[in-house]
């Protein structure tokens, strides 16, 4: 058996090995350079069934957000916020690591949490917008993300859907009565949700002492760490996520941030372009 | 090519539903032209949707023809009128109409999309110029397209699109000017500015007599928070300026003062604002005059009874329909040849008069004419509306035969094409043996019903087993086996319910070849029928039931004075006269035990007239006679019933189709009670058979009238007994209570009852002769069905009890009855209501109050100090008819023996007997609580007695 | 009684279509490049991905079965899916009940002897229903499954008819679904005209349902029409490319 011919052998049984012919050179086995994202794709609005959709794309990666609203009472102590609840799934579709529900479970969880917190605590969404009326009715946006193939770097995608669906959605006219029932207003117009501010991530790995940018699923599994950073189009840091494994130094996050920030401008434009296209 | 519609809507709950539908556009979409629309038409109309909403008399004319329908139209219209639809889609589906329905929304070259900018009304009207505009491409120069529109707006657009358009108006007065007669049912009321000199002429401008109504969403926000309530509005029919409404929840609001009605008409769907608790009001009219009449007492607490009192703000819902009625006949100087505003006065009195324009006055004087209301506006004190046709003189008995109809919403039109192409061939011949029918030929079946009957539904046999029990058999014709499900002959089977018998025509449920021929069990050919056998013991006990689809063929069709004859003859002793014996034997068995169990014999007077065949009047009244053979038969059909509806209960728990009749509420009895205890007369009401008991008790000794009269008395304390879905009700409703049955049901008569229909294929189903079909499992239809029943049924009733009064004012017209015996039935304090069995009515007398002493308790007055008048006592009566104003004939009623002239209101006998209608409505009020079940006398029957005294009246 | 007019006396639907039409079919194959095979499928606004894992080792130690490969169906519904927001995403009785009917249909139409000791997953995610799911979903693994490349006996089309107001429709939307009428979905092996799935589950008359089934039956043959058109061009594409690259 000849050995040169099956790269595709060596990559399964010493995928290291593999990766550490490439990286030196400065370039990744999918034939990207070592700070380059992946192609990035937008798109919104194309499920009809929810108020609010996108779908994005980082390379294979795709995440499809739907947001569904309802109305319900607010809480006593907040009378005035409407909610906002939050799932991400990653059903055994999108990757062959992941072959029952069950086995996502921690990975959906702190996705979830990271994505909510950026959300909620940096106000991205005015959750008074949501108020139909004082105390007695308010919007809930049920914001469910799907990870229809997980190539790495999950988080990008399933934020960036997140907030591609939020600028999409349309809620009906509604009217209040006195007896607190809330209805459509039958051909009324629709409502946009204004966004405070887009907060844009962006995920690296350490493999081989390298820095990666936006990993893929294969990379994660061999990094000795990954973090990511979150910037906003307002220039203002967001979040900086780096749970465990390798230290990584000072220099690196700081050219880490730069990398953010300067993509920022990029993405956010393609989400309104995304958005314009649908309308 | 697809498009997508998205719109969201909330649910019960309060979640937001977002509907995303598809909606294809299609290019296999034709014009129409040499298929339904005639190739070599003068003109393709396209009237837009209001123009089909205000017109539809217009376009029912047969001088219109080929017209295209959008959908666009047709879609708004389904949603704006119902009833306009269904005219709408059965002038499509009339063959020499010509209309053809052009489904422009889902073409792809006429499917407009809404702009931003646009109302979904201006949508709509662009998508019908999209379509006249299509249509104009298509067809060449030489063939029009003319677009109607009343509209400014979408005239001036379509016009600038160069359609061909004009107003409804303009097509009928210029384009139909061969076609004067079009004119007639036009309706102007939408008509544009420009075009209206006829009307503005004659249209003083009044000021505002009404309260605009309010807009749709503001009646919708009303309603919501509860500041509105909405209901079907009822309209006094003795006063029609005073309306009730009983919401869904909640208590009965008064309307009172046509202001506060608001233009709304009796039927409509109304919403209604209460008003301030201090402007509350008492009902007027029937309850003040029975509230003076029981007892002085209650006057103080009359206060108390004021009731929510409120006025319409604005109308849901409208019931506006076609009336009956003629031209006020006050009308000053009518002419022909000029069109003239005159009042009609419809026949109903709960509708106000209508206002009409006609270039007929003339002519249509003294005739009875049908009109529909156009539109009520609020400086106008009458409704407007326009002449629909003529139905022909008043007070013929045809014509106000056909107005009972129409009133009645009874469907009276002969059968159509495709209904009779169900029917078999005329020589259809029963094939045997046949496929799952058991040959019953041998057996010696026979037929007992009234003279001259032609749809014999039933036919019996009896026989001796080996055993030394008895075979009886019941033998139903299958009308199943012809009335296919789902049919169009079906589905109009079901539309009528039941055939109808007015006293001088019957008005049938299924066309003639099947009633009077294939159906009918003759005698001595092979027919196909389901028959119900019971092997008896000599006690009568049934010792086995079996039900099966049979052929057979009956020896004889006799009358019931014969099959009495054959029974009393000694000489005979043959198969039919043995037959006959002992089933009256075992029917005599089987009733005591009904008796026993509980089962009500009551009485409703029936009267059959000789009607003079030439002039269709009536020339004599008699009272019904009963033989024992009639209730021979009744007694099987009842067991028939019973037993058939204890077996698809047993199959289908909830989809049987049973007649229950509820028990009435005791408080009914309360009236009766009272009076009855004047005259030492005690009823037990607790339950049947105590009721029973005690009205046999009843000591009759000085009248034997008085024992009728009380059983016709308690009749009318009965509730009305319906139909039912089984898995719809409790087992509880299921009790016949005038029959002491726990279960009842409807199969013998199913040439004449939809619900027999039911019952027929729903045993078949649990015999598994018939496959249990979708039709028959959807409960939610068998209720539109059994729910449509009883309303046709009940029309039915009121159709039928309005053709004896007519027939009853007819008889009287030409002759005065200068004394005859009448029973009072109750003694009031300015009357008395009197009961005459001669003719079978009752009519109340009015007396001068300050001529009578008037005894509290209700039990008599006291006249002059000398004559004493009480309930039950016989007097005679002059009876006369008397003409009303607009051609109502009231029955008038004087007492003369003993002689009290002096305290009758003579001189109020004109205007006053139109008040007396108080009472003659009383009394048809009252008699529609009759079951129409429990009938005459002795025949407590549900099955074959009621209506075959109408055979036997119809037949005379 | 303000009903809705399921079959205009026209013919038509209430989305346009005429009773045998069945909704516009559109699909791609090889959408993702981790698993082995995969399909994204519309049928109308019904929307649903399938992708296809394996022949691969067997998770579940004692499934394992010594002369064929073991199949896995899991199909599951977005949230987003329906009009209303589902509540739970994941296994519900129904998606359960569907994942069987799947796997059953599959079992008997894969050449499982092909791969012993090994596990076939089959994934379907429901984006959008309006309707006919179930259908829709074997579609989508069918050609998810063609598109890994794995041998079966035939190509598996699908497609429900039912009935309302007595006539007989292909196809079914939602709310021609939600009419409440008898609803029929049958897969077929088009080429062999063989039944793999049938599902009945109302009670209709002999007559009605030859009618619906001969419904079903024409429906499936559009489908397969359109698929297998679809496919021939997308498989010569593939020939063209390898013979430019060779």
């Amino acid at each position: 058996m000849k050995l040169e011919a099956s790269a595709d052998v060596i990559r399964k049984l010493h995928p290291l090995e593999f990766y550490k012919r490439f990286l030196p050179e400065g370039i990744r086995p999918d034939g990207r350079n070592l700070n380059k994202p992946r192609v990035t794709v937008i798109s919104a609005g194309s499920l009809t069934t929810a108020e609010g959709s996108a779908l994005v794309k980082l390379g294979s990666t795709s995440a499809i957000c739907g947001i569904k609203a309802e109305v319900t009472i607010p809480a006593d102590t907040e009378p005035q916020c409407g909610k906002l609840v939050l799932s991400v799934e990653l059903p055994p579709l999108c990757s062959p690591n992941i072959q029952r529900w069950t086995d996502s479970v921690e990975q959906n969880s702190s996705l979830e949490v990271q994505i909510e917190d950026i959300l909620l605590k940096t106000n991205v969404l005015n959750l008074e917008a949501l108020c139909i009326k004082d105390s007695s009715a308010v919007w809930v946006l049920y914001v469910d993300v799907y990870i229809l193939e997980h190539d790495g770097n999950c988080f990008d995608a399933a934020l960036l859907s997140v907030l591609t669906a939020l600028t999409n959605v349309k809620l009906p006219e509604v009217e209040v009565n006195e007896e607190q029932i809330v209805s459509i207003v039958e051909g009324g117009s629709t409502q946009s949700l204004e966004l405070n501010h887009y907060p844009i991530p962006l995920s690296f790995c350490i493999l081989d002492d390298k820095l990666l940018v936006d990993p893929t699923s294969e990379e994660e599994e061999l990094s000795s760490t990954c973090f990511t950073i979150v910037y906003n189009n307002r220039g203002e840091l967001c979040s900086l996520y780096k749970p465990g494994g390798k230290h990584i130094n000072d220099d690196i996050l700081e050219e880490c941030k730069q990398t953010t920030l300067n993509r920022t401008e990029h993405i956010v434009k393609l989400m309104k372009q995304a958005n314009e296209a649908k309308k | 090519m697809l498009k997508s519609k998205t719109f969201v809507k909330r649910t019960k709950k309060g979640n937001v539903v977002k509907v995303v539908k598809e909606h294809y556009l299609r290019d296999d979409i034709g014009t129409g032209v040499g298929t339904v629309l005639q190739a070599g038409a003068e003109c393709y109309v396209i009237p837009d949707t209001n123009v089909i909403l205000h017109q539809i008399t217009v376009m029912e004319n047969p001088v219109i023809t080929n017209v295209i329908v959008l959908q666009t139209v047709l879609d708004e219209v389904k949603n704006q009128n119902a009833s306009i639809y269904n005219r709408l889609r059965a002038l499509v589906g009339m063959q020499n109409k010509h209309f053809y329905v052009f489904s422009n929304e889902h073409h792809k070259e006429t499917y407009v999309e809404r702009i931003a900018s646009e109302s979904p009304n201006d949508r709509n009207d662009r998508a019908i110029r999209v379509a006249a505009l299509w249509y104009m491409r298509k067809l060449s120069e030489s063939k029009p397209v003319l677009l109607l529109t009343n509209d400014r707006a979408n005239m001036e657009k379509a016009k600038f699109e160069e359609i061909n358009v004009k107003t409804i108006q303009q097509y009928v007065r210029n384009d139909m000017k061969q076609h004067p007669q079009l004119l007639e049912f036009l309706n102007n009321s939408d008509e544009l500015e420009e075009d209206a000199e006829v009307n503005k002429s004659q249209r003083k401008t009044k000021g505002v007599l009404f309260q605009e109504h309010k807009s749709e969403a503001e009646i919708r926000r009303g309603l919501l928070s509860k500041t509105y309530i909405t209901g079907k509005l009822i309209v006094n029919r003795n006063n029609i300026n005073e309306a009730t409404i009983t919401p869904d929840h909640g208590d009965k609001i008064l309307i009172k003062g046509f202001e506060n009605i608001n233009r709304a008409i009796n039927g409509d769907i109304v919403a209604v604002e209460l008003l301030p608790r201090d402007q509350w009001t008492t009902p007027s009219t029937r309850i003040a005059q029975e509230q003076s009449v029981s007892s002085s007492s209650k006057d103080d607490h009359e206060v108390g009874d004021k009731i929510p009192t409120g006025r319409v703000v604005g109308i849901t819902k409208k019931n506006w329909r076609m009336y009956c009625g003629s031209l006020d006949e006050s009308t000053n100087d009518p002419k022909d040849g000029l069109v003239m505003r005159v009042l009609f006065s419809p026949v109903d009195r709960s509708i106000p008069k209508i206002r009409i324009s006609t270039r007929q006055c003339l002519s249509l004087m003294n005739k009875r004419i049908t009109v529909s209301i156009d539109e009520w506006k609020s400086d106008s004190k009458f409704p407007d509306g326009h002449y629909m046709s003529t139905l022909g003189d008043i007070y013929n008995t045809d014509v106000e035969s056909r107005v009972i109809l129409l009133e009645h919403d009874i469907p009276h039109y002969t059968f159509s094409e495709n209904i009779l192409n169900c029917l078999p061939q005329e020589d259809w011949k029963a094939t045997v043996p046949a496929p799952n029918r058991v040959d019953l030929r041998d057996e010696y079946v026979m037929s007992v019903d009234p003279p001259g009957c032609t749809d014999i539904d039933d036919a019996l046999h009896c026989k001796p087993l080996p055993n030394g029990n008895y075979q009886i058999g019941v033998h139903i014709a299958d009308v199943t086996h012809f009335v296919h499900e789902g049919s169009p002959l079906d589905d109009e089977a079901a539309k009528r319910g039941t055939t109808v018998y007015l006293v001088d025509r019957r008005i049938e449920m299924l066309p003639k070849l099947l009633t009077n021929n294939l159906c009918s069990l003759v005698s001595d050919v092979d027919r196909y029928a389901f028959s119900v056998i019971w092997e008896v013991d000599q006690d009568a006990q049934i010792i086995d039931v079996r039900f099966c689809k049979s052929v057979i063929r009956s020896r004889h069709s006799l009358t019931y004075e014969q099959a009495q004859n054959i029974i009393d003859d000694t000489n005979r002793d043959d198969l039919p006269a043995q037959a006959l014996r002992n089933l009256l034997k075992f029917s005599k068995l089987i009733k005591n035990r009904r008796r026993e169990a509980g089962s009500l014999s009551l009485a409703s007077p029936q009267v059959k007239f000789d009607i003079d065949r030439e002039s269709m009047n009536p020339t004599d009244v008699e009272m019904y006679q009963m033989r024992e053979t009639n209730s021979l038969v009744e007694e099987y059909m009842l067991l028939a019933n019973v037993s058939v509806a204890k077996k698809i209960l047993h199959e289908f728990p909830t989809l049987a189709c049973l007649r229950g009749h509820p028990r009435p509420a005791p408080e009914k009895f309360d009236q009766l009670l009272k009076t009855l205890s004047t005259v030492d007369v005690q009823l037990d009401t607790t339950s049947s058979k105590a009721l029973n008991d005690s009205l046999n008790a009843i000591d009759h000794s000085a009248d034997e009238y008085v024992d009728t009269l009380v059983r016709i008395l308690v009749t009318r304390c009965m509730e009305q007994a319906i139909y039912l879905v089984s898995g719809d009700h409790e087992p509880d409703a299921y009790v016949h209570y005038g029959l002491a049955a726990p279960l009842y049901t409807h199969f013998t008569s199913p040439i004449r009852r939809y619900a027999d229909v039911i019952v027929h294929r729903l045993l078949a189903c649990s015999l598994g002769l018939y496959p249990l079909s979708k039709r028959l499992t959807d409960r939610e239809l068998a209720r539109t069905i059994v729910d449509g029943l009883n309303k046709r049924n009940r029309m039915a009733q009121y159709s039928e009890r309005a053709s004896v009064e007519l027939y009853t004012n007819t008889f009287f017209a030409n002759r005065l009855v200068e004394c005859e015996d009448a029973y009072v039935v109750r003694v009031r304090s300015n009357g008395l209501i009197l009961f005459v069995p001669r003719y079978g009515f009752e009519h109340n007398v009015k007396i001068l109050e300050e001529s009578c002493q008037y005894d509290d308790a209700g039990e008599y007055m006291v006249l002059r100090d000398t004559i004493k008048i009480k309930t039950f006592q016989r007097v005679g009566v002059k009876i006369f008819v008397n003409r009303g104003k607009n051609y109502r004939r009231r029955l008038v009623m004087q007492v003369v023996e003993p002689d009290i002239m002096f305290a009758m209101d003579t001189k109020d006998l004109t205007a006053n007997m139109l008040m007396s209608g108080t009472d003659d409505d009383k009394r048809k009020e009252d008699v529609t609580d009759v079951t129409g079940d429990v009938t005459l006398f002795e025949k407590s029957s549900d099955a074959a007695s009621e209506p075959k005294n109408k055979k036997k009246k119809r037949t005379k | 009684m303000s009903k809705i007019e399921f079959i205009s006396p026209e013919g038509l639907r209430v989305d346009g279509r005429r009773p045998q039409e069945v909704r516009k079919i559109n699909y791609r194959l090889n959408l993702f490049s981790r698993a082995d095979g995969s399909a994204y499928y519309e049928q109308g606004n019904t929307r649903v991905l399938a992708a296809v894992y394996g022949p691969r080792q067997v998770t579940r130690r004692g499934a394992s079965k010594h002369d064929r490969a073991i199949i896995n169906c899991e199909y599951s519904m977005a949230t987003f899916s329906t009009g209303e927001r589902r509540k739970s995403a994941k296994r519900d009785r129904r998606s359960t009940e569907i994942s069987v009917v799947i796997r059953q249909t599959f079992e008997s139409v894969i050449l499982t002897h092909l791969y012993p000791r090994t596990q076939i997953d089959i994934f379907m995610q429901v984006l959008q229903a309006d309707g006919g799911t179930r259908c829709a979903c074997i579609n989508a693994a069918s050609l998810a499954l063609i598109d890994a490349g794995i041998p079966m006996r035939d190509f598996v089309v699908s497609c429900a008819a039912g009935m309302i107001d007595g006539v007989a429709l292909t196809d079914l939307n939602y709310i021609e679904d939600s009419a409440g009428g008898p609803d029929l979905p049958l897969a077929i092996l088009p080429k062999q005209n063989k039944i793999c799935l049938l599902q009945m589950d109302s009670k209709l008359t002999i007559e009605q349902y030859e009618e619906v089934m001969q419904m079903a039956v024409e429906g499936c043959k559009q489908i397969h029409a359109v698929l297998d058109a679809k496919l021939k061009d997308v498989t010569d594409q593939l020939v063209n490319k390898r013979k430019t690259l060779l």
